[in-house]
């Protein structure tokens, strides 16, 4: 790997995220966001502009290189656009201080407690980092993020053997409205990576990071600053995630066996973030339009990543449609979080079309 | 209903395995509804849970009863529980109720057993491997890669191969210029769309011990095959092995290996030494040339 590699990879994944997620964050929550918020919120807004640039482009056969190009635009405006909005964020943000000097203030058992979860948490990064774990559906996955690299095509090819078809088919017609193998092709093309090694090597790191950000998030909802009983919370959910491989669905398997394939993305990060921010909306005492704009936003998220999206995120949805809508005892309030739900169902119909009438 | 009941309990079983992390679930969501009452819990997170639970557990065996929904979905269906975020926030919330530091650490280390017994450990030689690359991906099936790549005219050309199912899903992953007789779960469907009943019978031959190789080089010539490769720690013609540096199988391997041979000229096949020392099967009367060993692979070119 090269040295421009990583310097892009510290500038797309360290720099442009959390920068872009300021947006997100300062319209969310104007008082309380953190850095992690930021980074979180980032890969959000990187899911949502992938899904609303390449589900077109794969409908109108655009070369991958036109996507990539946009999809760069597109975040440096948003990231210009972020600088100039929030420039009183990072001040905000540099005088709450940072979680480590928190810690460093802290008793000794919070220390002790927070620097084995971090140790944990920095083991299974190593873990898949240094070591090798193989999935065959990667022949899938891979390959259709290979092909966008290499030939500058959007799913012509069948990935399994390399036929070319022209247009999406077999079980490729799920990655019309749910396209991260192309999302894999993009941030190789953007770190200057064949794209196994950035799913293998790169994308493990960066992406266990960020479901322990995603889940520190949720951690810090419930316990705010109670530095012990998150860094509890955090040890506790490192070690149960490391025991976690009862079988191929759960979270150990998911998280610290195909982290870099897009359901395991959607489980790992993407659900949680949802979950996170129906918790934060649930506990607001209005819900603004901004608020659902969020919600219909991060279900296109969980929708880019895997098809299983449309169902699963579905179901969270309705449950917090219904709490929200029997403690506000607010008819409306419950229409109104349910009807983000239609995201759910342009997609399920743009799949359902693609597989039916679009390309037999 | 009966046939509810049981889905439910395959679904659970599906999901859980040997674990019991479900279980921890349960208290967790019992601990928040009757001891640990703050409307931040209850509210955020406790009245979710209890109707994703209701949902996940039995939306999908009544859906069965209209609809096949495929296992795959029923199970990761799971996913919306988050449960060791639940189970996580459960312990957190029960430590913090214990005011003593000390007993506070004792606690904290009890848990520590509990959540080893409720799970599974996996971290294994079979599940990570050291990686011989930066792809991690096998280093032997790169180099037939590379190999078969620099032997073409242009670098825009493509170049077709026949592979052992078992490192089928390699060389795409790695140049989308190799095409392939058939790939990963050839024999599941996902070549549906290009079904083509010869093509999973090659796989089906290939997967065994002595593969018809007439059989098999039709297919191959009929799809403009250019390369083949064997492995030599499954494949044996003229029942010689040829694995020489002592090759051990794969502990996750499945498949069939019965020798389903039609052709009696196939157990006869003799070996010959290549000049670098290497032994290998002599297939010039099936139109295969060696062109190299890599590892515990033998490449054959069709002439």
């Amino acid at each position: 790997m090269s040295a421009l590699s990583v310097l892009l990879i510290i500038i797309w994944s360290f720099i442009v995220l959390p920068i872009v997620g300021m947006l997100l964050v300062k319209g969310f929550d104007k008082d309380d966001f953190s850095i992690a918020e930021c980074y979180a919120f980032g890969f959000v807004i990187m899911c949502i502009v992938f899904e609303v640039l390449a589900t077109p482009m794969i409908f109108l056969s655009v070369p991958f290189h036109v996507l990539k190009n946009t999809f760069i635009a597109v975040m440096i405006i948003l990231a210009a656009l972020s600088l100039v909005r929030s420039k009183d964020t990072i001040k905000q943000i540099k005088a709450k201080g940072c979680i480590v000097a928190k810690i460093c203030k802290s008793d000794t058992l919070t220390k002790v407690t927070c620097i084995f979860a971090a140790l944990v948490i920095l083991f299974q990064i190593a873990l898949l980092v240094v070591f090798r774990h193989i999935d065959t559906d990667d022949a899938r996955f891979i390959a259709e993020a290979v092909e966008a690299v290499e030939r500058d095509t959007m799913l012509k090819y069948h990935p399994i053997t390399g036929r070319f078809f022209d247009y999406p088919i077999g079980e490729t017609f799920k990655e019309v409205a749910s396209p991260y193998p192309l999302c894999i092709a993009l941030l190789s093309s953007l770190f200057r990576l064949q794209p196994a090694v950035c799913a293998h090597s790169v994308m493990p790191a960066l992406l266990i990071l960020l479901s322990y950000t995603v889940f520190y998030l949720i951690g810090r909802f419930f316990f705010e600053d109670n530095i012990k009983s998150i860094g509890q919370y955090m040890l506790i959910l490192a070690l149960i995630i490391c025991f976690s491989f009862e079988s191929i669905y759960t979270y150990g398997y998911t998280l610290l066996g195909i982290i870099w394939q897009g359901r395991s993305v959607m489980c790992m990060i993407l659900i949680p973030m949802l979950l996170y921010v129906f918790m934060k909306v649930t506990r607001l005492e209005t819900i603004e339009l901004k608020h659902y704009l969020l919600l219909a936003g991060l279900l296109l998220a969980n929708i880019m990543t895997s098809g299983m999206g449309i169902v699963l995120t579905a179901m969270i949805c309705f449950a917090y449609a219904l709490v929200n809508g029997f403690i506000r005892k607010s008819f409306p309030v419950f229409i109104k979080i349910f009807s983000c739900l239609s995201v759910n169902v342009i997609m399920l119909v743009i799949m359902k079309w693609a597989q039916a009438h679009c390309w037999k | 209903m009966k046939q509810i009941i049981l889905d439910v309990i395959h679904l659970n079983n599906d999901y859980t395995g040997n674990g019991m992390y479900m279980g921890l679930y349960f208290c967790a969501l019992l601990f928040f509804g009757f001891y640990y009452k703050k409307s931040k819990f209850t509210d955020t997170l406790l009245k979710p849970m209890v109707l994703l639970v209701v949902a996940v557990y039995f939306a999908f065996p009544v859906l069965n009863c209209f609809y096949q929904v495929d296992s795959d979905i029923t199970a990761r269906a799971f996913w919306v529980l988050m449960t060791p975020v639940v189970v996580a926030l459960f312990g957190a919330c029960f430590l913090e109720g214990i005011k003593d530091s000390r007993k506070q650490t004792l606690a904290l280390l009890l848990l520590v057993p509990v959540i080893f017994f409720c799970g599974v450990f996996k971290f294994s030689n079979a599940m990570y491997e050291p990686s011989e690359n930066i792809y991690k991906l096998p280093q032997d099936v790169l180099n037939i890669c590379d190999y078969v790549l620099s032997e073409r005219s242009s670098d825009t050309e493509d170049v077709n191969i026949v592979v052992p199912y078992e490192i089928a899903h390699v060389p795409r992953q790695y140049s989308s210029y190799i095409n392939m007789l058939f790939g990963e779960n050839a024999t599941y469907g996902r070549i549906a769309y290009e079904w083509d009943e010869n093509k999973v019978k090659a796989c089906d031959e290939m997967i065994t011990a002595v593969p018809d190789l007439n059989f098999v080089n039709e297919v191959a010539r009929e799809n403009n095959m250019q390369y083949i490769v064997f492995n030599s720690v499954y494949h044996e013609f003229g029942n010689t092995s040829v694995n020489q540096k002592g090759y051990t199988e794969d502990v996750n391997f499945v498949g069939d290996r019965t020798p389903n041979i039609t052709d009696d000229n196939l157990l006869k096949i003799g070996t010959k030494s290549a000049d670098d020392g290497n032994i290998y099967w002599n297939l010039a009367d099936y139109n295969l040339e060696y062109v190299d060993t890599f590892g515990q692979y033998l490449l054959y070119r069709y002439i």
